[in-house]
């Protein structure tokens, strides 16, 4: 490499390898736009009377979905000023949602 | 709301391979063990980003650490100014308390990093600089969905684990009463007795026998005090020989001891047989004194002192080592280290005891710091003589030297459970030697085996995508949450991370990627001579 020296044994790995694969690869839909789609993201739907009750997934997915690695606008907890703990005790999504917080308005 | 629907309107690669026709869509030749943090703005634009690095400087040069993957890189001048521009404008570098996320990134789009190096550097030589930085995973194209953004579900180590080494609680008693054991003063809270020579026969065969393609294990005789039990050792010693002969296999043994059984007849013994010896000595007599004392409350040092000395004169085929605890009110790792280095130790390494807040052995905040301060000037020692191709045996600083030169994304904090496992003085398997007669965490005995279900059941818990409070941390990967007995004696639960030396170990690795850097930018082979040789 040119421009970045590989110190340790894990980076002469990785440059190693970056020199195994410097032909291109046909990689198929490797640009496509996958948003959300590719990562855990359970639940966007709701049932006939507007309600999650009845669906497999939880709102706390949805809400967590939003604040995280998506942009769609949703009500969820400012994360930067007021409520810097919010997902702290959700180390995976996947496993752990039912820790998410809940954020009630001050005086309700 | 469809799915369809929330997708955001992100860039596709194609659009992007217009404007840089040079930049192909390389995958990434490794997947970051977990998510990158993502600081910046999400403008949605084609451009660059960090990615989650911890960059620090020498002098005049730089360097980068990558958490996700382990890896160190120097950077040259232009790729710095790359790594610059994706600064936000208030970025502070180095803190002298490393923080636990690294600094944030801001969005640049191609197009302003091509006007930045215009004058200086073709489009083609900007987008080669970029792609190598990115397949390094220093920074990432933006624009595309082409990293991973979701930690993988906790993945466990293959199973049946290999085993590579036994502890074996060989005397479950001992004539020191240390005031800060954590054996209890030697017996673990159970009655005293003797490891009987059947069950460290099984001991031998089960290690053996578990051992997969492992060609060398170790047996590590502990206690209470080993030496309490030396006729058991030597016949065991004899079994192992025969029994490794059979299997194929070298078996390397180990003993951590108090010195004060330690004679000719025995030193020559250790001597003969490769034992490799790790004394437990706190340094000049008035530290070691304030805790190592008999159960009578008189202070060891001048007893084991004679005895220590023999040792290192007469040991001819293994390093010996010392292991000082520090603890409340000592901080002065200096004065011990020279002291023990001065009577011929060849290593020193320390352990700070912190392990309750109430403790009255466990160091407090201020002594922590002020140790780590002692650390940071003995390791600038060491630095000075690696540069001149000599190790001054500062165990702390080799250790961290070399995970970092390794670059193990780590799990787990260490081999308990895993390769390691604790025998008590019956035989039964405990995650560690520190667990010994723990029913909690016993896991079934040389005799029946091991407990798979009861070792899967650890591993799942323990496992560092558990711990909360980590995940976002950039040493991760190298502390994994620090050593399961404290967080057991701490937070009541072995899978809950040390949260109360975050901040600590942190500064540490920091501290040790400094070291490393610069012993790696001036005398490389430091690190095959000293380093890779010392093993795990």
């Amino acid at each position: 490499m040119k421009h970045v020296k590989a110190l340790n044994k894990k980076a002469r790995l990785l440059e190693e390898q970056r020199n195994v694969i410097q032909c291109e690869d046909v990689v198929a839909l490797q640009g496509s736009p996958l948003g959300c789609s590719l990562i855990f993201d359970p639940g966007w739907e709701t049932d006939a009377s507007g309600n999650v009750t009845g669906l497999c997934q939880p709102v706390e997915a949805d809400l967590y979905g939003c604040y995280d690695d998506c942009w769609w606008p949703a009500q969820v907890p400012d994360q930067l000023m007021n409520h810097l703990k919010w997902s702290d005790s959700c180390a995976s999504a996947e496993r752990d949602w039912r820790k998410l917080d809940l954020i009630y308005p001050e005086g309700a | 709301m469809t799915q369809s629907q929330k997708i955001p309107s992100f860039v596709p690669l194609s659009s992007l391979l217009r404007t840089s026709p040079a930049l192909p869509n390389l995958p990434m030749p490794h997947a970051p063990a977990f998510a990158p943090i993502v600081h910046g703005e999400h403008t949605g634009k084609p451009g660059v980003q960090l990615n989650e690095i911890r960059q620090f400087q020498i002098g005049e040069k730089h360097f980068v650490f990558v958490p996700s993957v382990t890896a160190i890189f120097g950077l040259d001048e232009f790729s710095r100014e790359i790594l610059q521009l994706l600064r936000p404008p208030d970025y502070q570098p180095a803190a002298p308390i490393a923080p636990a996320q690294t600094p944030a990134t801001r969005h640049a789009s191609l197009a302003e990093i091509y006007r930045v190096f215009e004058p200086r550097y073709s489009r083609s030589a900007v987008v080669a600089a970029i792609k190598e930085l990115r397949d390094m995973g220093i920074l990432r194209t933006v624009g595309l969905r082409d990293e991973g953004l979701t930690p993988p579900a906790p993945k466990l180590p293959p199973m049946p684990f290999p085993q590579r080494t036994l502890v074996l609680n060989v005397a479950n008693d001992c004539n020191l009463g240390c005031s800060y054991c954590f054996a209890a003063q030697g017996d673990y809270g159970t009655p005293k007795r003797m490891m009987t020579e059947e069950t460290a026969r099984r001991s031998v065969d089960f290690l053996l026998s578990n051992s997969g393609t492992h060609k060398d294990v170790t047996i590590v005789f502990f206690g209470g005090e080993p030496l309490m039990n030396l006729k058991l050792i030597r016949r065991l010693v004899d079994y192992a020989n025969e029994a490794r002969v059979k299997a194929g296999k070298e078996v390397e043994f180990t003993m951590t001891t108090n010195a004060t059984y330690l004679t000719p007849e025995v030193i020559d013994f250790l001597s003969e047989n490769s034992i490799g010896v790790s004394v437990s000595i706190d340094g000049p007599k008035q530290y070691h004194d304030r805790h190592r004392t008999y159960k009578s409350g008189l202070g060891s040092y001048d007893f084991i002192r004679p005895r220590v000395l023999q040792l290192l004169s007469r040991h001819k085929t293994r390093h010996i080592a010392a292991r000082a605890t520090l603890t409340h009110g000592v901080t002065a790792v200096q004065e011990c280290f020279w002291h023990l280095k001065e009577m011929g130790f060849h290593e020193v390494g320390f352990a700070p005891v912190t392990s309750a807040v109430q403790d009255e052995f466990a160091l407090t905040r201020d002594e922590m710091w002020r140790v780590l301060d002692e650390f940071r000037q003995l390791a600038n020692v060491y630095v000075q003589e690696a540069l001149r191709n000599r190790h001054i045996g500062f165990s702390n600083v080799s250790n961290v030297l070399s995970e970092l030169h390794a670059g193990v994304v780590k799990a787990y904090p260490c081999g308990a459970g895993l390769g390691l496992l604790g025998v008590g003085v019956d035989g039964d398997l405990y995650l560690c030697h520190r667990f010994s007669e723990s029913e909690e965490h016993r896991m079934g005995s040389v005799e029946r085996g091991l407990d798979a279900a009861k070792q899967e059941q650890f591993l799942r818990q323990a496992h560092l995508s558990h711990k909360s409070g980590c995940q976002t941390c950039w040493v991760r990967h190298i502390c994994s949450g620090g050593c399961h007995h404290e967080a057991y004696t701490r937070h009541g639960a072995l899978h809950e991370p040390n949260a109360h030396y975050c901040e600590w170990i942190r500064t540490w690795i920091d501290l040790g990627l400094d070291c490393y850097a610069r012993i790696m930018d001036a005398n490389p082979g430091f690190f095959d001579k000293f380093i890779d040789r010392r093993g795990a």
